[in-house]
C-alpha cells in the first residue's frame, strides 16, 4: 500500500492535461464563481455518500464533474456549459475505455494461457504474482496521473474565479500539483484496500496471470487517456480489464449481477451529482451571494458528519450487563 | 454535433495505444516466464545449452517488457 501511494504521488507529476479539460473543457469559466465550486463539490459528496451508503460503486471523477456542470447550469443557465466537450472528452471516452480495457484485459490473458497454458501452475503462478507487484505499480501510476488531475482541475478553476490564476493564461500552480497529490496519495495509503477487496475479489476471484493482464490493460488505458486529457473514471476502466480478464477464461466465472450495478450507478452519477450540485447551490444562495450560503452549509455537513459518527459509536458500544 | 465533438485522432489513438502495450507486455511477460521455468527444468536435466538459450529468453523478454513501459512513460511526459 506504501509504494501504491507513493506511484499515485509520483504519477500526479506525469501530465496535466487532464487537470487543464477539467478546468477549461467543461463549463466557461466566466460563469464559474467560488460559491460555484462550493457547490458542485457538495453535489460530488453528496452523491458519492449516497452511492456508497447503498453499496453502489459509483465513479467520483463522474461525480465531481455531474456537481460542477449542475451548479453552473444553477448558477449562469445551460449555455454556460460547454455540452460538446462533456460528450467528447467525457462521456465518449467513459463509454469505450471500459470496453477497451475489457478488450485487452481478454486478448491478452487468451494470449498468455496460450504460452504458458502447458507449464505446471505453481511456478506459473509465482511468475505472474512477481509480475503484479509491476503492473499493480503501474496501475497506482496511471490512476495518480488522472484521477489527482482531476483534483487539480477544480481547484485551479476555483483560483481562476477567485482572480488568483488567469483564465486566458491558464497555469496549474505548483504548490496546487503537490497537495492534489499528497491527497491522492494519503487517501489511497489510508482507504485504498478497501477498493482493492472489492475489485479483487466482488467482480470475479481471479488467478495471478488474469491479475496482471486485468491490472495491464487498466494502467494502458489510464495512462493513454492522460496522455490525450481524457478524464477517466479509474474504476469503470479498472473493472473493465477484470471483467474482460474472467470472461475471457469463463463467461459465467464473471459476477454479471455486480457489473450490472457497477453500469446502472455509473449511468445515474453524472445526472445525479448535477442535480446535487445544482440543488446546493440553490441552497447557498439563499443566504446571499457572499460566504453566508457556503457557511451554513458547511456547517451543516459537520453536523450530519457529527451525528453519523456518533450514531457508529454508540451502535459499536456493547450494551450494559444487567443481572 | 456529436460527430464534430469527438477528437477521432485521440480517441484512436488511445484505442490501439493501450490495446497494443497491455497485449505487448503481457505476451512478452509470459514469454519471459515460459523462459525462466524451461531453464529451471533444462538445468536440473544438466542441458546447459538449452539452460542457456532459455534464460536468455526469459532475461531479455522481462527488460523488453521494462523497456515498453518506461518507453511509454518517457512518451506521456514528454507530451505532458
Amino acid at each position: 500500500m506504501a509504494i501504491a501511494s507513493l506511484l499515485n504521488f509520483v504519477g500526479a507529476f506525469i501530465s496535466l492535461k487532464v487537470a487543464t479539460t477539467i478546468a477549461k473543457g467543461f463549463v466557461d469559466t466566466d460563469a464559474v464563481t467560488t460559491t460555484v465550486v462550493f457547490a458542485g463539490l457538495v453535489g460530488a459528496i453528496g452523491w458519492n455518500v449516497i452511492t456508497w451508503s447503498y453499496g453502489l460503486p459509483s465513479s467520483s471523477s463522474h461525480a465531481l464533474i455531474g456537481g460542477l456542470v449542475g451548479s453552473v447550469v444553477a448558477a449562469a443557465g445551460w449555455s454556460a456549459v460547454n455540452g460538446a466537450g462533456i460528450v467528447g472528452t467525457l462521456i465518449v471516452p467513459a463509454i469505450i475505455a471500459p470496453i477497451v480495457a475489457f478488450a485487452a484485459a481478454g486478448g491478452s490473458i487468451l494470449l498468455v494461457y496460450r504460452i504458458v497454458g502447458r507449464l505446471r501452475p505453481g511456478p506459473v503462478s509465482r511468475g505472474f504474482r512477481l509480475g503484479q507487484l509491476a503492473s499493480g505499480g503501474l496501475l497506482a501510476l496511471s490512476h495518480g496521473t488522472n484521477d489527482a488531475q482531476k483534483t487539480m482541475g477544480v481547484i485551479t478553476l476555483a483560483l481562476v474565479a477567485h482572480g488568483n490564476v488567469s483564465a486566458s493564461n491558464f497555469q496549474v500552480p505548483d504548490w496546487v500539483v503537490i497537495s492534489s497529490a499528497s491527497a491522492i496519495s494519503l487517501g489511497t495509503f489510508t482507504g485504498g484496500w478497501r477498493i482493492i477487496k472489492t475489485l479483487g475479489t466482488r467482480i470475479i476471484s481471479m488467478d495471478p496471470a488474469q491479475g496482471f493482464a486485468a491490472q495491464g490493460a487498466g494502467a494502458a488505458v489510464i495512462l493513454a487517456a492522460s496522455s490525450v486529457g481524457y478524464p477517466l473514471s479509474t474504476t469503470h476502466v479498472i473493472s473493465g480489464g477484470i471483467m474482460g480478464a474472467g470472461a475471457a477464461k469463463r463467461f459465467s466465472a464473471v459476477r454479471w449481477g455486480v457489473a450490472g450495478n457497477i453500469v446502472v450507478a455509473w449511468v445515474l452519477t453524472l445526472p445525479a451529482a448535477a442535480v446535487f450540485g445544482a440543488l446546493v447551490y440553490a441552497l447557498a444562495t439563499l443566504f446571499g451571494n457572499g460566504v453566508g450560503g457556503p457557511i451554513v452549509i458547511t456547517l451543516l455537513l459537520l453536523a450530519a458528519v457529527a451525528t453519523t459518527f456518533a450514531r457508529r459509536i454508540a451502535q459499536a458500544q456493547p450494551a450494559p450487563i444487567t443481572s | 454535433m456529436i460527430r464534430a465533438a469527438i477528437d477521432t485522432n485521440a480517441l484512436l489513438k488511445m484505442v490501439y495505444s493501450s490495446i497494443l502495450a497491455s497485449v505487448t507486455i503481457a505476451v512478452v511477460f509470459a514469454t519471459a516466464i515460459l523462459g525462466a521455468i524451461r531453464a529451471s527444468e533444462m538445468r536440473r536435466a544438466h542441458r546447459s545449452v538449452a539452460t542457456v538459450a532459455y534464460a536468455t529468453v526469459a532475461v531479455v523478454g522481462v527488460l523488453f517488457a521494462a523497456s515498453v513501459v518506461v518507453y511509454a512513460l518517457v512518451l506521456i511526459t514528454r507530451k505532458g
